[in-house]
């Protein structure tokens, strides 16, 4: 995960992208639920932590460029 | 959710990996005692009928963009991982919540044992399953 893109999809709390954070290059976030969203980026601003990002968004329709990311994790998602 | 994975492979850089990792419902989970040389096993846990049926869902469509050509299996494996409990109690409190569990485990040592070994630490071990897959070139239409 050193230096990469990473986007964790279906993340609910965030709980797994602040782990990947400080390794990673950038972390996107991406869940259906709003509540959990707003947990995330609430965890993220504690942590201080620039390079996350968190949206509400279905894995369908995925609001990103193509080829924007070297890792998608799919974490208990599928 | 074969529409997802294709969206996946199009955020994907070429040479990038997605990583599918979820619980193995093909498997047993087990409800362990931790004692101070490892852990000691009280009961067997049942997956509850839907997540083995979302599982089986989920297992066609990976197969599928396999078959398409639109990734390619990199490596796959099983680890376990341990969930932990403070007590018994609060094991079982989790089964009966927990929408991929059976809600009760099937005990393999007696209601003596149980109670006298309630207020000791447990943890569900359960299979996760991991696969990753790397995005090829979609061929050509």
């Amino acid at each position: 995960m050193r230096g990469k893109e990473v986007l964790d999809l279906g993340c609910g709390d965030g709980r797994f992208a602040l782990a990947l954070a400080p390794l990673a290059l950038r972390v996107e976030g991406l869940d259906p639920d709003a509540e959990a969203i707003a947990e995330a980026r609430k965890v993220a601003r504690r942590s201080g932590r620039r390079n996350m990002r968190f949206r509400v968004g279905a894995a369908q329709q995925l609001p990103y460029r193509d080829a924007a990311f070297d890792v998608v994790i799919l974490s208990w998602t599928l | 959710m074969v529409h997802a994975l294709g969206e996946i492979h199009r955020v994907l850089k070429p040479g990038g990996i997605l990583v599918d990792a979820r619980p193995d419902s093909r498997v047993l989970a087990f409800a362990e005692r931790r004692t101070s040389r490892g852990f000691q096993r009280f009961g067997l846990v049942r997956m509850a009928r839907e997540a083995v049926g979302d599982d089986l869902v989920s297992d066609r469509a990976i197969a599928h963009v396999l078959r398409e050509g639109l990734f390619k299996s990199r490596q796959r494996g099983r680890f376990w991982h341990r969930v932990p409990f403070d007590n018994l109690a609060d094991l079982r409190q989790y089964l009966a919540e927990h929408l991929r569990f059976a809600h009760r485990a099937r005990w393999i040592v007696d209601l003596q044992t149980r109670r006298r070994y309630a207020n000791d630490p447990f943890v569900i071990r359960r299979a996760v399953r991991y696969e990753l897959l790397e995005p090829l070139s979609p061929p050509p239409s």
